[in-house]
């Protein structure tokens, strides 16, 4: 296919310029009601998307299609000229591709290499429910995929970039009842690799958090929700808000005219008392599953540090605007946001009184109104002795106010496309 | 008409049926191929790409007596059809220990039925070049509302969908075409940045145009508006839900919960409900491919597809059979307050030997189905709206669709919508928020219900998740509800 393409793309003058992005994807799956299989599932799906570039003056249009394996010659040849044709109408300004560089990239280092896929989800299977052990907690769903994605970019500048991945999701539903009365939460547990005693364990904790749930009382029942308390977000929500600074740096924001902050901005205001605020973009974390080496236009990713000491140093993103803002070598779409942690542990954070937000409904952080919050499904209230499990709440603040006085642990977590601190303390939140 | 593609592929589905027929005591093969264009034009960039629905493959499933299995394929040939067998029976087979322990359910009833179901597209079709003109045009226009307007963004999504599905006696096709237009305005006043959206879906994109034409300047004033909205102060609130939040409370507050797969999996406590009260008296909720709104509603019957080959007008997801082969339906979900249905796939009717809806629907063939909704909205009522915001003390009404979540066995609400206007003494204000969250109970929520208008409308161009994966196009709507809920 790829050669059939490259000759049927040589011969047609009016394309400038092309690019095929290939992903073919193997995958094995269970899906359970309780300890019941209620299906297996197999897929072997590849698709191929071109894109095609055709120049006039100092304008460049470009066009993308899906080409399909049962495409003949003549049919490849007629799809080519009609996009380019489309193209011709949907005129930029000019922007080059990346070229094609020498490149050792890392080959993936997962345990799944050594497996077949179907072999991989009966372990990971195995894994699942010796964690499934309690009297009143059960898996009441369970969703098991085991993942394998061959992806491949070439362009017409010489790039050619191929990768191998794995990934093991497995979608968790623990639910705890008891004379009659049942909660449940939701959780997706993503990896790179298999470790059974880590999954068991994993899911073990999430059962303890349904159980929490289920003997959470209202909010509004432990405290009153007028007085101030200390907020402490954890985990993906830790990385959601903090994203927020990193979203408002992108050369596409930049260029479109909604960026929230200039290079050189204090991007958390002039006087910050919390923890000051170091984030670099970069490809690679071991266990953040969303790493990759290269983008989906072919730029070999590297480190690219976007915030100093509270100020910004750095944009990031996608080559075609990297470009229109005058970048020599634009960063790229660069997956993980790595985030320099705090000095306070969570253990003095806990030494006084907070509200600490386990399980969201979805948390909300939006950067134009700086709103962040939502509803909180299981909290835990700090009275000073003990944690007493909270439901039935909701959390409101304003970035714009809480940036400069947010404190982050020196605890650390590792998430799908985060390194940084695990908690997030913040003084000025809302409770409903 | 259906595509040429799957039409080329039909026979070779039926031998891949007919040869694992021998070994399975349920086969079928369900095609699609979804095409079209995705074309975006902003103050700053244009693109051209296939659809962002874009579809191409198959899927079989399979059940040998204990279990529902399933393959994905991307293209079949009659010169691959014993490598496409053997690949099923190797990846589908598994260890003993896996399979000793399985759900029981009906073997997939199989009616026969032998059906093209076709959909004219509404209007003659537009090239790239006349909407990239048109939006050319429309952009200018919400950039001379105002020079705050720092960008106008369009998203044309024109796409038209075929599938088959063949099974030992059901041999179906269907196409139907279906359009989504979305415009963004983003306002900007020195540090403050808003942005607006308006949406429009319609069987045709020369009708998308025309409707969206009507909306564009109230968009960007929108826009401008919103510079000056502050954040709401947290409370319990008297509101009014325009149609867009309707349907987000009617999808994401009720509707996930009567998804009947959740009932096999023992998490909607819908399923406790069935029969009883769970919203006021005043409340009455549909969901359905085949339900026909605003002007009517219907169902199309077995005995209807039979005998009518005609295409039937249908909104937003409107299609003529599900993912697993069944044939669309307009079901209600709350009649005068009280649960009386909820909708199901095939597999978990079997579970539940219940009737399926034709609500069984997948991301894409390379995914499985699951019980999802299609076009979910509440009836209207006999109210007049400008009655019911004279009838607000002091309360916010609600307008567009930002996202929701659901907890279907908790029946906890988080709801967001992108503005409110501030009603005091049955009067607006002229104080915006933005956003608003709201959250509660959803019984709660359901029961406050105190006045539903007579007016109503729906929005075909949303996307629907089931958790946070499986996206598949839908709908929502309904009338002006008064209801009291949590703000923040």
């Amino acid at each position: 296919m790829i050669e059939r393409l490259k000759k049927l793309l040589q011969e047609n003058p009016s394309v400038s310029d092309w690019k095929l992005n290939i992903e073919k994807k193997e995958s094995s799956e269970l899906f359970y009601v309780g300890k019941k299989l209620e299906t297996n599932r197999a897929a072997d799906v590849i698709s191929y998307t071109l894109t095609v570039y055709t120049d006039k003056g100092e304008e460049r249009g470009l066009s993308a299609f899906t080409v399909y394996p049962y495409m003949t010659d003549a049919e490849l040849s007629e799809k080519i000229q009609e996009n380019v044709f489309a193209a011709s109408f949907a005129m930029n300004p000019y922007y080059d591709l990346p070229s094609g560089k020498d490149a050792v990239l890392p080959e993936s280092r997962s345990n799944l290499r050594e497996m077949t896929l179907k072999d991989a989800a009966e372990i990971v299977s195995d894994a699942v429910f010796a964690a499934d052990r309690y009297d009143g907690g059960l898996l009441s769903a369970t969703e098991i995929f085991l993942d394998r994605y061959d992806q491949r970019i070439l362009n017409s500048r010489g790039v050619d970039l191929q990768a191998v991945t794995w990934l093991g999701s497995v979608e968790l539903i623990p639910s705890w009842e008891k004379d009659g009365e049942e909660v449940e939460i939701y959780h997706m547990l993503k990896f790179e690799s298999i470790d059974a005693s880590e999954i068991t364990a994993k899911v073990d904790e999430q059962l303890k958090i349904a159980a929490a749930r289920f003997e959470a009382k209202p909010l509004g029942e432990v405290i009153d929700l007028a007085t101030p308390v200390r907020v402490i977000l954890q985990d993906e929500e830790t990385k959601e808000v903090l994203s927020y600074f990193a979203e408002a740096l992108t050369y596409e924001a930049k260029y479109h005219q909604q960026n929230l902050y200039e290079i050189g901005d204090p991007v958390q205001g002039d006087e910050v008392k919390g923890t000051v605020l170091n984030a670099t973009m970069v490809p690679y974390c071991k266990g953040a599953f969303q790493s990759s080496f290269f983008d989906a236009d072919g730029v070999i990713l590297k480190e690219t540090p976007i915030i100093k000491d509270g100020v910004a140093v750095s944009l990031f993103g996608s080559y075609r605007f990297g470009r229109y803002l005058g970048e020599t070598e634009p960063s790229g779409l660069l997956p993980i946001l790595k985030v320099m942690p705090g000095t306070k542990p969570f253990s003095e954070m806990a030494k006084a009184p907070y509200l600490r937000c386990a399980v969201f409904s979805g948390i909300q952080v939006q950067a134009f109104s700086g709103y962040f919050g939502g509803e909180v499904r299981l909290g835990f209230y700090f009275d000073g002795e003990k944690e007493i499990p909270v439901t039935g709440f909701s959390i409101s603040g304003d970035m714009k106010q809480s940036r400069s006085t947010m404190i982050y642990s020196s605890d650390e977590t590792v998430l799908g496309a985060y390194q940084g601190p695990k908690y997030l303390e913040i003084c000025d939140m809302k409770l409903l | 008409m259906i595509s040429t593609y799957l039409q080329s592929r039909h026979d070779c589905c039926k031998e891949l049926v007919e040869r694992l027929g021998k070994r399975y005591v349920y086969v079928s093969v369900l095609g699609k191929h979804v095409t079209g264009k995705c074309i975006r034009l902003s103050t700053m960039a244009t693109s051209v790409a296939d659809t962002a629905e874009k579809q191409c493959g198959f899927v079989v499933r399979v059940n040998d007596g204990s279990h529902y299995s399933e393959y994905s394929f991307s293209d079949i040939t009659k010169e691959t059809i014993p490598e496409i067998e053997e690949n099923i029976v190797r990846e589908l087979t598994l260890s003993a220990r896996l399979s000793a322990q399985h759900v029981d359910a009906e073997i997939l009833k199989d009616e026969p039925l032998v059906k093209d179901f076709e959909r004219p597209s509404g209007g003659a079709p537009m090239t790239v070049q006349e909407i990239l003109s048109t939006l050319s045009v429309m952009k200018d226009r919400v950039h001379a509302v105002s020079e705050k307007i720092i960008q106008a963004r369009f998203i044309v999504n024109d796409y038209e969908t075929s599938s088959i599905f063949i099974s030992k006696n059901r041999d179906l096709s269907q196409h139907y075409s279906w359009c989504s237009l979305y415009c963004f305005a983003v306002a900007r006043d020195g540090d403050v940045i808003r942005n607006t959206i308006a949406s429009v879906g319609e069987n045709g994109v020369r009708l998308a145009l025309k409707v969206l034409d009507g909306k564009l300047v109230e968009t960007a004033k929108l826009a401008v508006e919103l510079l000056s909205a502050g954040l709401i102060e947290p409370g319990v609130y008297d509101i009014i839900t325009a149609p867009s939040i309707t349907g987000l409370i009617a999808h994401e507050a009720f509707g996930h919960g009567v998804e009947m797969d959740m009932f096999v999996k023992h998490r909607a406590r819908a399923r406790h409900y069935v029969g009883k009260p769970v919203a006021s008296p005043l409340v009455n909720m549909h969901d359905g491919a085949a339900c026909h709104v605003p002007s009517s509603l219907s169902t199309i019957t077995e005995e209807e597809a039979n005998q009518d080959n005609s295409s039937t007008t249908m909104p937003c997801i409107g299609y003529f059979f599900d993912d697993d082969g069944v044939l669309s339906h307009d079901t209600q979900i709350i009649k005068d307050g009280i649960l009386v249905s909820g909708i199901s796939d095939a597999v978990s009717a079997s579970e539940l030997h219940t009737e399926p809806t034709g609500n069984g629907r997948r991301q894409d063939p390379s995914r499985k189905a699951y019980t999802r909704m299609t076009n979910t909205y509440f009836a209207p009522g006999k109210d007049k709206l400008e009655d019911m915001i004279a009838s607000v003390k002091y309360g916010y009404m609600l307008f567009d669709t930002d996202n929701g979540m659901e907890d279907p066995k908790n029946w906890n609400i988080q709801c967001v919508a992108c503005y409110g206007r501030e009603i005091r003494d049955g009067k607006f204000t002229g104080k915006i928020v933005t956003p608003v969250i709201m959250s509660g109970y959803v019984p709660d929520l359901l029961m406050s219900i105190s006045m539903v208008s007579d007016e109503w409308h729906i929005t075909g161009c949303g996307h629907c998740g089931k958790g946070y994966k499986e996206w598949v196009p839908v709908s929502d709507g309904g009338p002006y509800l008064k209801a009291r809920c949590k703000l923040g």
